[in-house]
Parts: C-alpha cells; structure tokens; sequence
C-alpha cells in the first residue's frame, strides 16, 4: 500500500499487493495456541472472580485478569506490528498494581476497624486516643 | 525463520502456559493463601516473558525500554500487591484449608 499526495490536495491511496511487506514473526499455530491459553485463562480466572468465597478471592482474580491482559496486549503488538500497544501493557501493569494495593489497604483497615470494636480492652484505648481529655488541650 | 523469531515463539509459548497454569492454580486451589501463591508468581512470570518477547521483536531502544518498563512494573510490583493483600486476609482471619493432612 502507497500513498501518493496529489496535486488536489488529497491522498491517494494505491494497493499493490507485491508491495506489501508483512512481517511474520510468531508461526500461525504458534500464535493460535497462545491465543487460546490466554483466553482459557482469562475464563478461569473470571470463574473465580464470580465464585469466590472471598473478597480477597475476587481481589486475586482481578490481578490475575490484568496480567493476563498484560499478555494479550504484548501477543497483540507482536503479531500486528505495532510497538505503541506496549505504551497500553505499560499503563495496564501500573493500574493493576494501583487498583490492587488500594483494594488491599481498603481491606486491612476494614478488618483492623472490626478487630478494635470485637474486643473491649483495646476499644476503651482506641475511644481515649480519640477523645482525649479536654484538660490536656488547656 | 530466524534464530529470534523461533526465540519469541518459544518466549510467547512458554509466557501464555505460565500464564494458563496460573489461571489454573487459581481455579483450583482450595485455598486463598494457595490461591494467592499461585496468581503471583506464575502469572507475573507469565507477563514478564511476554513483555521480553515483545521487546525482542522490535528491535529498537524504544521497544527495550518499554519492555524493561513493563518488567519492572508488572514482575517487581505484583508480589508487593500479593502481600499486602495476603496481610490483609491474614487480619480479616480468612480460613484455611480445612481438610489438609500433616504427614
């Protein structure tokens, strides 16, 4: 494919298909079966982020799916050829981990809350740090 | 073929089974702690070996340093995130596997 810019201003686009140079670089059933593993595993781990008997279970399949994700975009810039899918693996790796640190902080100050308000020694020193005595403010 | 093109095949091949064997531990395992183990190492190692195969193919500065990037981000950070997602179930008292028999 050519583009030749005409004297009216506008392209014009010629296809020759002799011209064309497609870079082959992953073998077709190569890139069959890698396509097939990673969108077996993208199911699985949706399986899990349906059916987990936890939070923390939905929480690893969404990393997983990221990662698996990650994948699928590298395969997809080897096999078009194109090296700015590597900018979208790039921005899906950092989400990924963004997204699951903030799940998990959420989580353990959830659990650390619940754990202060089940036991009554530490909810009496929790309720002091909180409110102080107003005659420590003077 | 090359010698590299039959490299990334490989690199591609091995990537996507790492990352279906740790889409497989994840359904399977009985367990979170198991489960966890499973989801952060072999899926990042998974991605890692993608991420090299992509900078492999284009052979330039630019797809280097994007793979060295992604590696970075993705096989370093994830097993921070499964940490501390690991302390957070450790917290929340998330139950073991039950059933399991100490020889």
């Amino acid at each position: 494919m050519s583009l030749k810019m005409t004297m009216k201003g506008g392209f014009q686009m010629s296809f020759n298909p002799d011209s064309v140079n497609i870079v082959m670089t992953l073998h077709p059933q190569v890139a069959l079966l890698a396509q097939l593993m990673l969108i077996g595993a993208l199911f699985l781990a949706l399986f899990r982020l349906i059916r987990g008997p936890n939070t923390v279970d939905r929480i690893v399949a969404l990393d997983l799916i990221a990662g698996v994700i990650l994948a699928l975009t590298l395969f997809y810039a080897i096999t078009q050829n194109k090296i700015h899918f590597m900018n979208v693996g790039l921005a899906v790796a950092v989400i990924a981990f963004l997204g699951t640190v903030a799940m998990a902080r959420y989580l353990e100050k959830k659990y650390l809350k619940r754990e202060i308000e089940k036991t009554p020694e530490s909810h009496h020193t929790s309720s002091n740090k909180q409110n102080p005595p107003s005659s420590t403010n003077h | 073929m090359s010698i590299i093109a039959i490299i990334i095949n490989v690199l591609v091949l091995i990537g996507a089974s790492f990352v279906l064997i740790a889409a497989l531990g994840v359904f399977r395992f009985p367990d979170f702690y198991t489960r966890i183990h499973a989801a952060t190492k072999a899926g990042a190692f998974g991605g890692a070996l993608c991420a090299l195969a992509a900078g492999l193919h284009f052979l330039s500065a630019s797809g280097f340093v994007q793979a060295i990037l992604i590696i970075f981000f993705f096989y370093i950070t994830t097993p921070v995130a499964g940490h501390l997602l690991g302390r957070a179930a450790y917290l929340g008292k998330v139950s073991l596997y039950s059933k399991n028999r100490m020889p």
